[in-house]
């Protein structure tokens, strides 16, 4: 059946990639849901949870809520919040029960900022889409709110992408002087597929190359390769000189892609991809393992966070 | 450019008068693209030649992924670019989302930005009932609000419910209110009940369409008025709000 998983668990949601972009900008990040998806970034898909403050909450959205789109009423409550919390803005993000509902974030932004002094940055984001979308959604909404075209501060290279859902703990946080001073950036590096988008969004010059692989061939990797994970990180390993096709479940770029390049959504592609490519190595997360067990190549354990939840 | 959305109560003639709005502004040589919103998927039947078109959510659900307006679309009289966003079946589903995931799609296609329309019609389900059916006059949508209305005490009252509605919306940057078409249904004293709503909602009516056989024998023939009998007195009162909307 299209779309069933049977090995692998559900990827980090967009609304996911969207807070892990927010998480160190020292915003007050409002999740509009139940309390589910905010669980979920919380408990699953964020792990400096546990190293770091963020101010992330639920806007506990009730049947009621729902029903009558009570957006004043949520208003009110992050106006609340805000006089609590020193911030210096608010985000909103969406989760299927607002999509659903067919909230509007550009009269939501307008309520709130009607209520609070710091600007509020809507984030679009449906819990139905990966990560990637959520964190190019809420690029896009920090260079539309914050990016200025007369930067004050000239910034040398700045990492666009390298966020935890991709890198685990080899991350590379943004901040918000970051996000204003942006256009002012001497080098715009683009990490991940959400950071290709951004900087595409920006329309200025950019390089694609992750830095964690740029000069570091990961161990054991060793001829006909398939490289399943971000396509920066596929691309990057490329132009180091192995020979690599990539296989990805998130966003493949057209200045990316080569032949034999693949942007996979069923489990079952990855199988056949494997079963026909003849690779003499995978490098990819060690949970897709369990898809191929009669593969008796070489396997390296890259780590995605948003696939496997393994830093 | 001119967006304009039209609501009513349900068979006050929304349709009728937006697919005439639409013929008519086309034959001012505008480029036109009329939206339907409404499940039953008939806004743009008479831009057709009585021919349906096949809505965005029955193109969604048969698993194709629209990549260009034109997979989406159709041309009408004129010229008029034809959508219809249709929605579930009746009973299932939620109508207002299947609004909202078309204008999303339509978004993503650039479809403004392809087909550089002079005016956009949005021709909404009978009254705003739900998030999904106010998203034709969010920011970025339309920008004025048309009423059809009659003399009939539930038009009016559906009218009064719209002007409402739109009223809340003020601090969102909505779309107003621009004024009201009187489509007659020859009521005893239409004309004065429908002025003092007019001068009590502070909408003016911008348009009186008579009741004519002209319209329903056009129909008939899957044609507006305005193609099939451009010189009747109903085509030139459609002929004649066109050109006041394009005046501002």
């Amino acid at each position: 059946m299209k779309g069933l998983r049977k090995v692998l668990t559900p990827f980090a949601p967009d609304q996911s990639g969207a807070s892990g972009v927010l998480y160190s900008m020292g915003a007050l990040i409002v999740i509009i849901d139940a309390g589910g998806c905010t669980g979920n970034v919380c408990g699953f898909d964020e792990p400096r949870w546990h190293e770091s403050r963020s101010a992330v909450f639920s806007a506990g959205l009730r049947d009621m809520d729902a029903i009558l789109g009570r957006d004043e009423l949520l208003a009110s409550k992050i106006g609340s919040a805000v006089e609590r919390i020193d911030t210096s803005f608010v985000a909103v993000i969406g989760t299927p029960v607002p999509a659903t509902i067919g909230t509007d974030y550009k009269a939501l932004k307008k309520l709130i900022e009607g209520k609070v002094d710091i600007p509020v940055v809507p984030v679009v984001s449906n819990g139905m889409k990966l990560y990637n979308e959520g964190e190019k959604e809420a690029y896009k909404a920090l260079i539309d709110e914050f990016a200025t075209d007369t930067p004050e501060v000239e910034t040398g290279q700045l990492v666009i992408g390298m966020t935890p859902l991709t890198y685990g703990k080899d991350y590379i946080d943004l901040t918000l002087d970051d996000i204003k001073n942006i256009r002012g950036a001497k080098k715009l590096v683009a990490a991940s597929a959400s950071g290709i988008d951004a900087c595409e969004y920006l329309g200025k010059e950019f390089e694609i190359f992750s830095p964690v692989f740029k000069n570091s061939i990961p161990e054991g990797i060793k001829g006909k390769t398939l490289v399943c994970h971000d396509e920066v990180v596929g691309k990057t390993l490329r132009d180091a000189g192995v020979n690599c096709d990539i296989a990805t479940f998130f966003k493949l770029h057209d200045s990316v892609k080569q032949d034999g390049d693949k942007k996979i959504t069923q489990e079952d592609e990855f199988i056949e991809m494997v079963r026909d490519g003849g690779y003499d190595t995978i490098a990819a997360d060690i949970c897709l393992k369990e898809l191929v067990p009669d593969y008796e190549g070489n396997w390296v354990d890259l780590k995605c966070f948003a696939i496997s939840g393994r830093t | 450019m001119l967006k304009i959305a039209i609501y009513g109560k349900g068979g006050i003639g929304k349709s009728t008068v937006t697919s005439n709005l639409s013929a008519a502004f086309a034959s001012m040589g505008k480029r036109v693209i009329q939206i339907g919103c409404d499940p039953k998927a008939d806004s743009t039947i008479n831009l057709l030649g009585g021919k349906p078109l096949k809505p965005v959510i029955e193109i969604l659900k048969d698993g194709i992924d629209p990549t260009s307006a034109k997979e989406i679309s159709q041309e009408g009289f004129g010229g008029v670019l034809c959508i219809e966003t249709g929605g579930p079946t009746p009973g299932l589903g939620c109508a207002g989302r299947g609004i909202i995931a078309t204008f999303n799609l339509l978004d993503e296609l650039g479809l403004f930005e392809e087909y550089k329309p002079d005016v956009v019609l949005y021709d909404v389900l009978g009254d705003v009932v739900c998030g999904g059916f106010a998203a034709p006059i969010r920011e970025g949508y339309a920008e004025q609000v048309l009423i059809v209305t009659s003399g009939e005490k539930m038009a009016l009252y559906a009218a009064n419910n719209i002007c409402q509605a739109v009223r809340n919306f003020e601090d969102r940057g909505y779309a107003n209110v621009r004024g009201l078409i009187l489509n007659k249904r020859n009521v005893p004293g239409e004309d004065e009940k429908v002025k003092e709503f007019a001068d009590g909602h502070n909408a003016p009516i911008v348009a009186v369409i008579p009741r004519s056989d002209d319209i329903t024998l056009c129909e008939d023939k899957g044609m507006t008025v305005v193609e099939g009998a451009k010189d009747s007195e109903a085509a030139q009162r459609f002929l004649d709000l066109a050109k006041m909307l394009l005046e501002g």
